[in-house]
């Protein structure tokens, strides 16, 4: 899940500053955002298939 | 005139023409002694038949400084301790790794104090989490300790997600020790409460001996450091180059 910092935070021992954004598991993304440190970015839209 | 002295004592940097800068109050100094001292060559004569000294000659001199500081504030220990004082503002930590192989028992340090907030994951492929006083607890959140209480099938290492407070922080031998300005400022009780001032104009301070953690008594912060010879104030015959004492 992919999420943006509203404030520094370091993960796996690399500090990151506010509005990096980081790929992490979900729970881990979500247990950030509860903590209100991240928000959830949103997922790019699947492109349509292509017309044959 | 007796002397019984009480004072505050300050330290400032010096910039490059050995002006003091912005003086900083070392808080509450239960002792504080300047010394000095002289090597001397000593010449006996031979023709008396008693060897008796007939020449002292001055070979240097040498002022030193002892501190008693009773307050273990961040930046008297930064200066104790060649360190650098940081206050770190409190944030989160994800994926912090303990060591592997922990054992029921042991103890595992976080690098953060005042933590909160805490989460301990397993390594396996779904990561599965540990059960706060079931399977770990909380030594010390003051400090940042876990205790392992049970390890069931869990995959090592662990990994840790918590919150930290804010906190001052001193890392040891991280800098070089400033050359400092060290000014007295008492009072002497034995004559009224008269004022007097001291100054040592160029003063480095050694590393703390040591740093008293435990003890029945209350812990102070021992320094000691030589006075050294000021070469900005070359010949300055109503300063010195070393320093002053003065009666207000």
């Amino acid at each position: 899940m992919r999420i943006k910092l509203l404030q520094e935070h370091e993960h796996a021992g690399r500090r990151h500053a506010a509005d990096a954004e980081l790929d992490l598991d979900a729970a881990t993304a979500r247990w950030l955002i509860e903590l209100g440190v991240a928000q959830p970015l949103s997922e790019p839209k699947p492109k349509p298939p292509k017309e044959k | 005139m007796y002397f019984s002295g009480q004072g505050k004592l300050f330290v400032a940097k010096r910039d490059v023409n050995g002006i003091p800068q912005a003086f900083r109050y070392l808080g509450n100094v239960s002792d504080f002694k300047p010394t000095f001292t002289t090597d001397v060559l000593e010449h006996k004569e031979s023709s008396s038949g008693q060897r008796l000294p007939d020449l002292r000659q001055i070979k240097s001199k040498a002022a030193s400084i002892t501190a008693k500081l009773d307050e273990y504030t961040k930046e008297n220990l930064a200066l104790g301790l060649y360190g650098t004082a940081v206050t770190t503002a409190g944030a989160s930590v994800t994926a912090e790794v303990l060591p592997s192989a922990l054992v029921v028992g042991n103890y595992a340090r976080l690098k953060y104090p005042e933590v909160s907030a805490v989460v301990v994951k397993d390594s396996a492929g779904s990561p599965a989490t540990l059960t706060l006083g079931t399977h770990y607890e909380i030594a010390s959140a003051n400090h940042g300790t876990l205790k392992i209480l049970n390890l069931a099938a869990f995959v090592q290492p662990f990994k840790v997600d918590y919150t930290y407070g804010a906190h001052d922080r001193v890392a040891m031998f991280l800098a070089d020790p400033d050359e400092l300005f060290v000014r007295f400022e008492g009072v002497n009780t034995a004559d009224g409460n008269k004022p007097v001032l001291l100054e040592l104009y160029r003063v480095l301070f050694d590393p703390l001996k040591e740093l008293a953690s435990i003890s029945d008594d209350l812990g102070a912060l021992d320094l000691s450091g030589s006075a050294l010879y000021d070469a900005t104030r070359v010949a300055d015959t109503v300063l010195g180059q070393f320093g002053q004492f003065i009666h207000v």
